[in-house]
This record gives structure tokens, sequence and C-alpha cells, in this order.
């Protein structure tokens, strides 16, 4: 019993995760247009911001996530001001927003490295020890990622439902041109939603650097699990990249410890046939996407 | 679309390659020459004894050209790159490289892979036709390119330990990483000094290396009298190791390992392990040096657990192990060094030295004829492959030592000779041979 508890428990821990990096994608995609790319690198440049400044500048780790958070977001709104904005009404726009993400991740990348150096990079682990109640073990630091997870998640959808920039965002996500007529100005909503998303890949980098270490691969590793995420619960519905992050996340833990031969055939194949018989996803509506 | 529009995207786009080229200069290649100050060499490579500076000799005249073939946005290659450059500068600085009675600078020059086969090819293409390097330190894709090399007698001791790099058609070729060696050395220790330790389990990464770590773990077992009793494989970019650490913590053996994922998978395993409350023995196979252990898991995490190491871990380093930390810590202060590629360089310089001359087929020989060396890992051997069918010596052995994480600190506890090396090895060939 305590083992099947393990694995959904654990399963959650790194299923929220996914959930936060989706929904910053589902975001972006979906108000923005952007099939941001370079997602996973924002994630893991907020992994090597929490190192800076626990490791380098000797700052408490709140304080360390807190800058994660800001620098990614700015990240996030300078990426949108330099590069984005200039392609967002191309003729083949998707492609083109592909290409562009395609130079910020190998740019991102190589800034990363002659920052950093090639060296995995250790952020000391803040929430030590372990909980054990029975026979069953969790350390508190995933509790802590949990915990945080679900109110940062809450928070997201709170903004998107209930203010007014969620509001605006929903529009421009519906029609940009009609959102505009009626007096949103749709360059500052795109601006608000790549700095929002940067945010959550902020935050998610900066609370696992101590779990997981920083090392200049993270970036790259995360982005396809964080998109099939995001096909899984539906690339326009934040519900849908809770619902998918949670699948995801419990679906790898167990398909591991049951039949770790095929994991990944298993949850590929879960994945598939969810989107064969929902094509837009468990939540999301099945959409026509010009390229 | 407008035209303005176009113009704008178009030099988005320029401006994006410009800077990510710039940034990483890729397929780029880069040229180490230290001049020379004078100074006396040494009779083992790298230098280990003080340069004379009461004089300054003339400049070596001669020179031979090192490739470096190797992933360069990866710690692994770039630390090859890194070691490449730090030993040509410490031979440079004293004088230059002896062989056979003449000083020689070493050039090197590295080229990135790309990480993989293709982008290996065209680095190799490049340093044989553009710029004529006279040997290479080879990477994982070597297999691929060895008949270029081969054409043009350019040899070459690679990273890769499988079997077609050894293969007997190849006469230029040999195997310089301790991967061969390492884990047998590992398990042929444990076996001998943790008797109690009767049955593991251990977790590799489910591709091309953890299967084969996997099989080496099972030879090992017989070999030495441990039981596998479970082999756990999990996806290669697996960070999350919840499934692994409860079949570990349910199967409770009395030892669990973790290898073949890299430093950061395999302790990311143990510390999945050790949080879900197992209390058997930890053990690594595989040699990660401390600063890169310090990157995922915390001393006191490990108490306890066992691993094997480097010469460089030792305190105090022996004197070849010295060097190189003295120097690539002056080189590369904020970036403690990824070692493994320094073996490789060791076996170069101590064939060209053993061989009197930068000719290939002496060089070839030289290694070739169980040729000794001592290197920054430890002390090393090259050894034949009967079981491949080469006689010639083309793989190696490394001494590695074995450290102990205690009280949230480490220490080597064993250093072991070539002689205890080759010792277990020739108990693993012999199972292996039933």
């Amino acid at each position: 019993m305590s083992t099947i508890v393990g694995l959904v428990v654990g399963g959650m821990a790194s299923g929220l995760v996914y959930v936060l990096l989706a929904a910053g994608l589902i975001l972006v995609l979906s108000v923005s247009r952007v099939f941001l790319i370079a997602y996973g690198q924002f994630y893991m440049v907020g992994a090597y911001i929490a190192y800076a400044g626990v490791v380098l500048l000797h700052v408490p780790f709140a304080a360390a996530l807190a800058m994660a958070v800001v620098v990614v977001a700015l990240l996030g709104m300078l990426t949108y001001l330099l590069v984005f904005r200039f392609v967002e009404h191309a003729e083949r726009q998707f492609l083109a927003t592909i290409v562009a993400a395609a130079g910020v991740m190998l740019i991102l990348n190589q800034a990363v490295l002659s920052l950093f150096g090639a060296s995995p990079r250790s952020v000391p682990t803040v929430f030590r020890g372990i909980m054990t109640v029975g026979s069953f073990s969790l350390s508190y630091e995933k509790l802590v990622l949990i915990g945080a997870s679900v109110v940062v998640t809450l928070g997201l959808f709170a903004v998107y439902q209930r203010t007014r920039i969620g509001r605006a965002m929903r529009a421009v996500a519906v029609s940009p041109e009609v959102a505009g007529l009626h007096g949103i100005s749709v360059t500052r909503v795109h601006l608000l939603t790549m700095g929002g998303a940067g945010m959550l890949a902020g935050f998610a980098g900066a609370m696992l650097a101590p779990m997981y270490g920083v090392h200049t691969e993270m970036g790259n590793g995360v982005f396809l699990t964080v998109m099939l995420v995001a096909m899984l619960g539906g690339m326009d519905s934040l519900v849908g990249a809770v619902l998918g992050g949670l699948v995801v996340g419990v679906t790898a833990g167990v398909g591991q410890y049951l039949l770790p031969n095929y994991s990944q055939i298993i949850l590929y194949a879960t994945i598939g046939v969810i989107i064969f018989l929902r094509p837009g996803g468990l939540v999301g509506r099945a959409a026509k996407v010009d390229v | 679309m407008h035209r303005h529009h176009l113009a704008a995207c178009v030099a988005v786009l320029i401006i994006f390659v410009l800077g990510a080229a710039a940034l990483s200069g890729c397929g780029g290649t880069t040229t180490t020459t230290a001049p020379a100050v004078g100074g006396a060499d040494t009779t083992t490579a790298p230098a280990t004894g003080g340069a004379d500076t009461t004089t300054a000799p003339a400049a070596p005249t001669k020179s031979v050209k090192v490739g470096v073939v190797a992933w360069l946005g990866w710690p692994i290659g770039l630390g090859t790159q890194r070691s490449a450059e730090v030993m040509a500068d410490t031979v440079n600085q004293a004088g230059g490289l002896d062989i056979g009675g003449e000083k020689y600078t070493v050039e090197v020059i590295a080229a990135d892979d790309q990480n993989n086969a293709e982008g290996s090819r065209s680095a190799v293409e490049k340093l044989l036709s553009q710029d004529k390097v006279q040997y290479i330190i080879g990477d994982e894709f070597s297999g691929g390119w060895l008949q270029l090399t081969e054409e043009a007698k350019v040899p070459v001791v690679s990273v890769n330990p499988a079997p077609t790099i050894m293969d007997p058609k190849y006469k230029y070729s040999f195997q310089g990483s301790p991967f061969s060696s390492q884990f047998v050395e590992f398990y042929g220790w444990m076996a001998e000094n943790r008797p109690e330790v009767k049955t593991v389990v251990c977790a590799f990464p489910d591709n091309q290396i953890g299967h084969i770590e996997a099989d080496i773990t099972d030879q090992a077992g017989k070999a030495f009298g441990f039981t596998v009793s479970e082999k756990l494989f999990y996806p290669p970019d697996a960070t999350d190791f919840v499934a692994q650490a409860e079949k570990v913590k349910s199967a409770n053996p009395d030892g669990f390992i973790a290898m073949g994922g890299g430093p950061a998978s395999d302790l990311l395993v143990m510390k999945a392990v050790i949080q879900s409350g197992y209390k058997g023995a930890l053990l690594q196979a595989a040699p990660v040096p401390n600063w890169a252990t310090k990157a995922f898991i915390s001393f006191d995490d490990v108490e306890g657990m066992i691993s094997s190491a480097y010469a460089l871990e030792a305190d105090p380093m022996p004197a070849v192990a010295q060097v190189y930390w003295d120097a690539y810590m002056a080189k590369f202060p904020d970036d403690p060094p990824e070692p493994l590629g320094s073996n490789m360089v060791s076996i170069l310089f101590a064939g060209l030295q053993k061989a009197g001359s930068v000719d290939p087929d002496a060089f070839a020989a030289a290694v070739g004829s169980g040729m000794t060396y001592e290197s920054p890992l430890g002390p090393g051997q090259m050894i034949a492959r009967p079981d491949l069918n080469n006689e010639r010596t083309v793989d190696t052995v490394v001494a590695l030592s074995i450290k102990q994480y205690a009280g949230g600190k480490v220490s080597v506890i064993h250093a072991m000779t070539v002689e205890e090396a080759l010792g277990y090895m020739g108990t693993f060939a012999a199972a292996s041979a039933q």
C-alpha cells in the first residue's frame, strides 16, 4: 500500500511541475500564438538564476526564487519585444515563430554555457529531511514542491479567470483583432503573457534546482515531456494542462514501477490513444493550425 | 505579407543566426599552443618536474598537432578539450614534449562533433584535410570514421570502449578511457572487501551504454560471487526516480548500485533511493568526482556510500595528478575538471615518448606492446584483447581508487595498483570465457 501511495504522490510531484510548465506553454500558444520551443531554456535559466543567487550571491533561497521568477519573466518579455513581435504578423506565423524560438533556444543555451561552464552546478537542499508515516516516506522538499505548485497553479487560474488582464488574455486568445477593436492593447497582452509564462518557468526551474541540480541539458529534456502534457490536456486549456500533467506524472511513475522496460511505450501509447479519441486533448478543442 | 514585415523577419533571423554562431562558435576549431619557456622535460607524461627557468633555451622548432574530437557542449567533451589544452600547455611551458631527444611543441586543435555521428565525421575530415593533425583524441562516434584515420595513418586514442575501436584491422586505433576496467575493478574490490554484500539491485539508463554496463555487472556477479537480483532500466532523460526507489526499497537488497547514466542520473537515482528509506549499502561503480557529486547530492545524504574514484581525489594527490590539477585550476578556476579525457592524452604523450618519434608506425608499435603510463586518473597499462582477436595492446586498464563518504566528508580508502586491477580483470575474463 505504501508503495502505491509513494508512486502516486511521487508522480504528482513531478506531474505538478509539468503542469506549471505546460500551463506556461499553453498560455503563450493560445494567447500569443507562439510555439515557444525555447521554453525549456527558460526553465533552465530559472534554475541557473537560483544557483547564482544562493551560491554566488549568498542570498536566502526565497530571495533567489524571487530573482529567478523576476528575471525569467523579464526574459520572456524581452524575447517578445526583440523577437516575436516581429513575426506575429508573418504570413506563415506558426512556422516563423518556431524558427525564431529555435534561435532563442540556441542563444540561451550558449549564453548559459558561456557564463556558467559545462559542469553541473548544485544548489544546497533547502528543505532537508524525510517525513515518514508508517512505511511511507516523502522528502520535505517534495512536499514543499507539491504545496507550492498547487498554490501557484491556483493563483494562475485566479488571474486568468478573475482579473482584467486574465479577461484580456482570453479575449486576445479568441480573436486579437476583435479584442483590439474593444480597446485592449494586444501588444501589452502579449508582453504580459510572455512575462507570465516566464514567471512560471522561472519558478519551476528554481524550485527544482535544489532537487535535481543544474546543468546545461536540463532544458532540452523537459520540453518534450511538457509538450506532450500540453497536447494530452489540450493545447488551449489550462485545466487540460493540470489533468495532462498529473496523468503523465503518475502514469510515468507507475509504468516505470510495473513494467520498466515498457514504461515509455505505455506512456506514449496512452497519450496517443487519448489524442486519437479526443484530438483536442482531454479538455481542449480540436483546432486547425495554419502553418 | 508586407515587404517591411518580411524585411524585419529576415533581419531578425540574420541577427539570431549571427548571434548563435558568435556565442556557440559552431563547427569552429580552437587551437592552443603555449610558448615554450624553457626547462627540463620529464620521462613520463604529462610533465611532472619543475621547470628550470634560469636559462631560456630556444623554443622547440618542431611541433606535433593533436586533434580533439568531442561534443564541446557537454562536460565530458569540454573536459577532454580542456584537459588536452592544459596538458599541452604544461609540457610546452616546460620546454616541449621530449620525443626521441628532441623537443616538440604540442598544438591542440579541437573540433565539435555536435553529439552525432555525422558531425563527428565532418570534424575528423576537417582535422585531417585542413588542419593536418598527426594524432587524434577520439569521441564516442570514433567507430564511424576510423577508416579515414587508418588511410591517413593518423593514430587515434578514443574514449569509446566499443569492440570496433579495437578491431585488429585497425592498426592505429586504441581505446584510451578507463571504461573497460573501472567497473570490474570496483566489483572485484567490493566482493573482496565487502563480502556482506551478497545481493545487489542495479539501476541503468535504458540505452546502449546502460545495457552494456548491465551485462558487465551480470558477468561481474558471476565472476566475483554476488547476485544481481534485479536490474532497473529507466528512460535516459528521466529526472524523477520514485518508481526505481520504491522498487529498491521493496526488494531490500544488500546493496544498491546506480551506473551508466552519467553523474546526473546516477546520483539522482541514488538520492531517490535514499529518500525512499532504503537502508542497505550504497555503491557507485562509476567514478564521479566529488565536485560533480556535490552538484546533485549532499555528502551527508550518502553516508557510508562507497564509490570508485580517480587519483585526483586522493589527499595528497600523486604528482602527475597534482600537476594536472594545478594547471587546470589555474586556467579554469571556477570549473573543476571533468578529467576523463586526460587519460587519452596521457596515453598519447607516453606513446610518443616511448616511440621516440612522431612516426605513426613507431607510435602504434610502442603503445601496442604493453606500454605503462601515469595519468591524473591513476596508473595505467595497455592490455591486449584476445577476446576480440587482437593480441596487440589496444585497450587500457587504469588502476582507480576507492573512496567512502563518512561524516559528511569523502576520503580515499584504497588506491589500487595496476597489478590488482589486472588481477580483477583476469578473474573477470576467466569467468566470462566459461
